[in-house]
């Protein structure tokens, strides 16, 4: 009940990681919390509960200071995780090293 | 374009806290772009704007910052922002710009043939209309108005803006061709008192025949003829009668006159005129107080086509009045051209038969009566009014 009311919020406030791309040339991410790591082939972003892996080659990031990230360059994987259940898996198999 | 005006400046920038620097200028929303990490050093460019947050947010985390700004426009006004000249020029040459796209720089006058362009051109002066006059000020349908009657000879005026030039459309007035009254019924007349010596009757009927004396007015061809049974028949007469005539014509000149004389002071004043700006390159016109006065306007030709931009030059000749005393044989001279002139300017269609020139001379004058007996036509038509 309480994940269904938070998602109709973050979607009505627009809270929501937004993602635009342009071919393989561009993505201009939205809501863009944390740049976790950032080289030429490799961009890792915290997005909005998500973390958001950029594969590529000449990635170059641009802050136009609206919170948002653009991406250019040779974009050629996109990968996302979920922060949380991330954080559960790891939490479990912690548990069963445990045992 | 935002890029050349705001200056962009290049950093370099590596230490322990570089990931925490870059979510730093994230959350700080401190424009960067082109930003990408390798071996440990960000690279990215900054507006030169917010290099001093870049700078501050470096020492607060220990990161060791390198720039090197881009050369863009503004960096090179900038580093020129001493050279006052050059703005001066830019100032000058925007002024420039914004003063001639608001005024006439040229008057261009369409469709005059018979109506002169500088007649034209000094009924605009008149209006207020010339070169350098804002286009703002003009009220075209008045001017339009006022111009058509100023100028003799235009029925139709219209004045619009083409750029900086001001476009004056003339339609001349068609002329009326003359009436030639060939069939009114007219008699034939004596022009002047003469002895007939040739006669030759297209319409009409002749009065006098080869020989005849007749005075000024007697009628030479009678328009109105009758027949036998009482018709009388209206016609226009017609025809050449010749006759020899006297004529006197006096030639007066006086022996003392007033003559300007140049004094050989000569002055010169030189004008640029820059898209209807005049600029006076002299100071100020000669103080003569008789003078004569030649004006020369050359103006810049490139590739056959004349430029709004012109020098004119008044050469200015310094004459005296002096009063000089003629011989006899000058005035003489001077009354015998005369003469000359008089007989080819309203002799030249008669026989001159004899010419007798007496001299009359007083204290200050002297006059040549000169006696002419002319063979020529004495013929003036009359017109028969009919009730």
């Amino acid at each position: 009940m309480f994940k269904k009311a938070s998602e109709k919020a973050r979607e009505l406030l627009f809270l929501e990681s937004g993602i635009h791309m342009t071919g393989n040339r561009e993505i201009m991410l939205e809501n863009c919390r944390r740049i976790e790591e950032c080289s030429d082939v490799f961009i890792s972003v915290v997005s909005a509960g998500l973390l958001i892996n950029i594969w590529g080659a000449e990635l170059r990031a641009s802050d136009f200071r609206t919170g948002g990230l653009v991406i250019r360059g040779k974009i050629a994987q996109i990968e996302f995780e979920e922060r949380r259940r991330r954080s559960a898996q790891t939490a479990s198999g912690q548990n069963k090293n445990k045992r | 374009m935002r890029k050349q005006l705001l200056g962009r400046i290049k950093i370099n920038a590596e230490g322990r806290e570089l990931y925490h620097f870059i979510n730093e200028i994230h959350s700080r929303k401190i424009g960067i772009s082109g930003q990408y990490v390798k071996a440990g050093v960000l690279y990215g460019e900054v507006e030169r704007a917010s290099l001093k947050q870049i700078r501050s947010l470096a020492d607060e985390l220990d990161i060791k910052l390198a720039e090197f700004e881009l050369p863009t426009l503004s960096k090179k006004l900038l580093s020129r922002r001493y050279r006052i000249g050059l703005f001066l020029g830019i100032l000058i040459v925007l002024s420039a710009f914004l003063y001639l796209s608001n005024v006439i720089v040229t008057i261009e006058i369409q469709g005059s043939e018979t109506v002169s362009k500088s007649e034209i051109l000094s009924a605009l002066e008149e209006l207020g209309i010339e070169e350098g006059t804002p286009f703002g000020q003009i009220n075209y349908v008045l001017s339009e108005n006022k111009l058509r009657l100023m100028v003799d000879g235009i029925s139709w005026v219209g004045m619009h803006r083409t750029g900086n030039r001001l476009v004056v459309e003339v339609t001349e007035i068609v002329p009326k061709p003359e009436m030639l009254n060939e069939r009114l019924p007219c008699n034939v007349v004596a022009s002047r008192d003469a002895e007939i010596v040739y006669t030759s009757v297209l319409d009409g009927q002749l009065m006098h025949i080869v020989g005849d004396y007749v005075f000024a007015g007697d009628m030479l061809i009678n328009g109105v003829t009758s027949d036998a049974t009482g018709h009388v028949t209206l016609h226009h007469a017609m025809g050449e009668i010749q006759g020899i005539y006297k004529e006197t014509v006096n030639f007066e000149g006086q022996f003392t006159r007033v003559r300007k004389v140049p004094t050989g002071e000569t002055g010169s004043q030189r004008i640029l005129k820059l898209f209807g700006i005049k600029i006076p390159l002299s100071l100020g016109k000669p103080d003569f107080e008789y003078y004569t006065s030649n004006e020369e306007n050359e103006p810049l030709m490139i590739l056959g086509k004349q430029l709004p931009i012109s020098l004119q030059t008044t050469e200015y000749q310094e004459n005296s009045r002096i009063e000089t005393t003629l011989s006899e044989e000058e005035l003489r001279g001077e009354l015998e051209e005369k003469i000359y002139l008089y007989e080819k300017n309203f002799l030249s269609d008669c026989e001159i038969l004899e010419r007798k020139i007496t001299e009359k001379k007083d204290a200050d004058t002297l006059t040549l009566t000169v006696e002419y007996k002319v063979k020529g036509d004495i013929c003036t038509q009359k017109e028969i009014l009919v009730k």
